[in-house]
């Protein structure tokens, strides 16, 4: 399973952090630009998602596939969004435990208790928080 | 037994986020380093005092220097951040070098030269607490912090003979 990049939304639609392990397409927009457009999706397919669904249960986005490669979206309680991009052998369940653990495991234990990090902030600095979470994704795509 | 070690565990996080928020409070609203790292210390040192009366309930009566490091370095230590100091050295002058190597207040915070400018006024308030344990002993203590390698810490005991 390849990881491509990984984008981090706050609760007001900012993008705090972005890493990109493997990418080959480049947009033609700024990365600002960038940002905004992935929000303004996620946030167009989930409001969609609400009145569009075909049953009336509570119907959350998870993840969306193209003909190369699958995106997978991971929302907290807190309304942190996590959206992962990953080649099309990941197995949606698997990616959406590692999502889970990235923020149980990485986001909270090196952002969220670093004091030094304003959890308000427009974005991370914590370079553990990077060093941590490329071990972590190094070693989901040797297994 | 685990649901024991779990709750101290979150006990110990509590903490952890309460002195993260005392340090941003503190740093918010001084301008002055000196006046800050002198809150902190101040704060450490009445903590460590009221510590010492709550800690010190079953320990022996008569204790030397070396045996009130000890306590520190093996109770204090354990009951605060659940683990002891993992070395301590001396030069037999009166300066104990109490090492931890994975402090868990700056765990979390970095294991490279990112924020090493600030973390010695991260450890303030630690620092106080010790001299606030030594001082209820009655002894006269000064603990500075050395913050070289994160997350290794070492707090320098030098206590002050009064004769």
């Amino acid at each position: 399973m390849t990881v491509y990049n990984i984008y981090i939304f706050n609760c007001d639609g900012q993008c705090i952090y972005y890493w990109q392990w493997e990418r080959s397409g480049d947009s033609n927009v700024s990365q600002v630009e960038e940002f905004k457009l992935m929000y303004g999706m996620i946030f167009s397919i989930k409001s969609l998602i609400n009145r569009l669904s075909p049953i009336d249960v509570d119907n959350q986005f998870g993840s969306f596939a193209t003909n190369k490669n699958r995106l997978h979206f991971y929302e907290t309680q807190s309304k942190l969004k996590f959206i992962l991009n990953t080649d099309l052998q990941a197995d949606t369940g698997k990616v959406h435990e590692i999502l889970k653990e990235i923020y149980t495991g990485y986001y909270v234990q090196y952002v969220v208790k670093n004091p030094f990090c304003d959890i308000k902030g427009v974005s991370i600095e914590s370079s553990l928080f990077t060093k941590k979470l490329n071990c972590f994704i190094s070693s989901l795509s040797i297994a | 037994m685990a649901k024991a070690i779990q709750e101290r565990e979150i006990g110990l996080d509590l903490f952890a986020f309460l002195h993260g928020e005392v340090y941003s409070f503190v740093t918010r609203t001084g301008t002055d380093p000196e006046q800050q790292s002198t809150k902190l210390r101040a704060m450490g040192i009445r903590a460590g005092q009221v510590l010492q009366e709550r800690l010190n309930l079953e320990a022996p009566r008569t204790q030397d220097e070396v045996d009130i490091v000890r306590f520190v370095c093996r109770d204090v230590w354990t009951h605060l951040y659940l683990k002891q100091i993992d070395k301590l050295r001396t030069d037999n002058k009166g300066a104990y070098y109490l090492i931890d190597n994975e402090f868990c207040l700056i765990k979390q915070v970095s294991d490279s030269m990112q924020y090493l400018r600030d973390l010695p006024l991260f450890l303030e308030f630690t620092c106080g607490l010790i001299q606030g344990i030594f001082v209820q002993f009655g002894i006269s203590a000064i603990v500075t912090p050395e913050v070289t390698h994160p997350p290794m810490c070492i707090f320098k005991v030098q206590i002050h003979n009064v004769k």
